[in-house]
């Protein structure tokens, strides 16, 4: 008994708190139009092979065509041998899938440790009218912890949703399944929907364009390589007087179009987002293509974290997300509280969507505390001993080789960037806890955030100090929410070490066990 | 204003024979590989002090590991068990301190490893929904108490 991992006592308290409504769904299988969407999802992956195969010289290939053709009919009936055999169902609070072909395997998911439940539809799907519901847990992040149902009708996914909402829905008081309609339990109050404007405002200072640069080389990459020879021969032609004046507009060019790009996908991830609250639940929507509904309980929310990105914080403009232990980093647009608000609206925001999180943020509450004047060196100098290394090469190479001496010395200005960017950093960096025991801590990764974590909800906190820190008397300090994604953890370098000691104790537990047991549910009540 | 004082108990004094052993042991298999680096060394009839040089640095490392760095660990690493939190501190060079509020702790296991069993030491480890954290070397009974007093605390824990 003594090495059991969960202790005894653990299990009974779960046991205790168990769904409020016994729910059942016998087992259901997919809605057959997963075997379509399937199949067409496996042969886009055969898609480039195939066409160089047909385009090669593959005509008349009696062989090839025989074993093509075995290959399809088998996955064909694969398939379909895997649309039979999957099923889910709801018994025993426990969501249950079964699935497996030759393997047979059963998976289960306590009702009670479900995190959050997204309902999804591509554009294949919304031809089907079928949607995928995707069934956050805590073990998120890692691929495969999570129950994914890739095909549902409408109707048995906001059923699938309603019901398990209702097994864990302490918050639903009195409602029954009757009671709970498609309808009612899909609208709530809206407290704030993106507008067009902002949308497109969105679009425009999003750091997306990182990844649309990349596209737009690979498109480029890709016309290089099917454009006949003739027509690079002409252009070359024709740029080939212009050098410098050339090259910049090209630049120019290819940013503008990535930028467009960057806008694009932004308007599709989260064209028509709008933020619900019904009771003690978030729903969130959003997509113009692909589109993604969220429902989120308010109690899985760990921390909040605004981030005001450099393109953005000029204008007053910041993102919110939550940071929850179903989330993983793995896609972008999960955990978006809202993709773009202003600055001074998000205290109502909060207080009206997740009062747990609703903390002061005016930038000049004399309850921030800031960093000592001796911390400002190393800030300073942080980010400048890594471009040191670059620059010392990019001098050499200046010197050494044949190339024109000023475009090596060019890369000097990166060193009073860093130590920029290093000050910056300092002077953003803060912290403040505040009446109601929440921890606020802000800094800068490129953009500035500010991160709001509940004191119950801190996992654990630290203070680290290396030898060069205790001589200064200075200490970095961390604390870390329960989250699947890197958001979940702060970090706060050279706080005057006596301060941090005072945060580390301040944000101790000073409540009594009573109501320490469950202090989450407090602000649901109202 | 003065730091909060560091936590109250040491690990068991055998954790620096543990520790010891353990050093010398993982050099071993290092050990070989300088043995084989010097016999190629030697094989290309360079100066004795290049040929003995791959021996001598992983000597230096695993005296180092084995004979110094035990002592230093021990005297860095405390720990207090709250009634409201765990206190963990260690770190040779960079030290850390760490609180973990009983009423989130998930689970707590002990462990033991073949070399542990001989010393009669175990390590608790703390699991929390972000992440674990281990109390190492601490003499059996002591490891067992530790483990059922976090349990005990830890027991009106919350999901998450």
């Amino acid at each position: 008994m003594a090495g059991s991992p969960v202790p005894e006592p653990a299990r009974a308290s779960i046991a205790a708190r168990g769904p409020a409504v016994d729910v059942v769904i016998p087992p259901r299988r997919l809605h057959p139009a997963w075997t379509f969407i399937h199949l067409v999802r496996s042969i886009r992956g055969f898609l480039l092979p195939l066409i160089i195969v047909f385009f090669t010289g593959g005509q008349s290939d009696v062989p090839f065509l025989a074993i093509a053709g075995a290959a399809a009919v088998l996955g064909l009936i694969a398939t379909a041998a895997s649309w039979w055999v999957f099923r889910y169902e709801v018994a025993e609070g426990e969501l249950r899938v079964h699935s497996g072909l030759i393997s047979r395997q059963e998976r289960s998911v306590p009702l009670e440790r479900i995190q959050a439940i997204d309902i999804g539809e591509s554009l294949l799907q919304r031809i089907f009218g079928v949607v995928r519901v995707k069934v956050e847990t805590a073990a998120g992040g890692g691929k495969g912890s999570d129950v994914t149902l890739e095909a549902l009708s409408r109707a048995d996914a906001t059923d699938l949703a309603n019901r398990l909402r209702l097994a864990r829905g302490r918050g639903v008081e009195g409602a029954s399944p009757a009671q709970l309609s498609v309808e009612t339990a899909a609208e709530g109050a809206v407290i704030k929907r993106l507008s067009t404007g902002d949308l497109l405002l969105a679009g425009a200072t999003s750091g997306r364009v990182g990844p649309a640069l990349a596209i737009v080389g690979g498109a480029f990459q890709f016309a290089d390589d099917i454009m006949p020879e003739r027509v690079w021969g002409r252009l070359s032609q024709f740029t080939s007087d212009v050098s410098v004046q050339g090259i910049v507009v090209g630049l120019l060019v290819i940013g503008l179009i990535a930028w467009l790009f960057a806008i694009t996908s932004t308007v599709l991830t989260f064209g028509g987002f709008t933020l619900r609250r019904d009771g003690d639940h978030l729903l969130i929507s959003a997509g113009l293509l692909d589109r993604r509904r969220s429902t989120i309980p308010l109690s899985r929310i760990q921390a909040i974290t605004i981030s005001e990105g450099m393109l953005r914080q000029p204008f007053g403009l910041a993102a919110l997300r939550i940071e929850s232990a179903g989330y993983g980093a793995d896609v972008a647009e999960s955990g978006v509280l809202f993709p773009l608000i202003r600055f001074t609206e998000i205290p109502d925001l909060l207080a009206r969507a997740t009062p747990e999180m609703a903390a002061p943020l005016r930038l000049e509450d004399p309850r921030w505390q800031r960093l000592p004047d001796r911390a400002r060196l190393r800030y300073a100098l942080a980010p400048a001993w890594r471009v040191i290394p670059l620059v010392i090469a990019a001098v050499w190479a200046a010197v050494e080789l044949p190339i024109s001496w000023w475009s090596g010395l060019a890369m000097l200005v990166g060193l009073p960037l860093a130590i920029m960017y290093g000050l910056l950093q300092y002077g953003d960096t803060g912290w403040l806890v505040d009446d109601q025991g929440r921890l606020l801590v802000r800094g800068r990764t490129i953009a500035r955030w500010t991160a709001i974590m509940p004191r119950q909800r801190i996992q654990r906190r630290s203070m680290t100090r290396s030898p060069f820190q205790r001589r200064a008397g200075l200490a970095t300090f961390h604390a870390a929410v329960a989250s699947g994604g890197t958001g979940g953890r702060v970090i706060a370098r050279h706080l005057d070490e006596s301060q941090a000691d005072h945060l580390l104790t301040a944000l101790g537990s000073v409540s009594s066990p009573k109501t320490r047991v469950d202090p989450i549910r407090e602000p649901l009540a109202v | 204003m003065a730091l909060r004082p560091p936590p109250s108990e040491h690990l068991d004094p055998k954790a620096r024979a543990l520790w010891r052993w353990s050093g010398l042991l993982g050099t071993l298999p290092l050990l070989g590989l300088a043995l084989v680096g010097s016999a190629a060394l030697w094989w290309f009839q360079l100066r004795w002090w290049l040929v003995a040089l791959p021996v001598m640095v992983v000597l230096l490392i695993g005296a180092v590991s084995a004979f110094v760095l035990p002592g230093l660990i021990w005297r860095s690493w405390r720990y207090e068990v709250g009634q409201e939190e765990v206190d963990l501190q260690h770190g040779v060079i960079t030290m850390t301190r760490t609180l973990i509020p009983m009423a989130r702790i998930q689970h707590v296991d002990t462990r033991r490893g073949p070399l542990q069993r001989h010393f009669g030491l175990a390590s608790v480890i703390l699991h929390t929904a972000a992440g674990a954290s281990e109390i190492p070397a601490l003499a059996d009974p002591i490891a067992e108490d530790v483990r059922d007093r976090i349990a005990a605390l830890a027991n009106t824990r919350e999901e998450l």
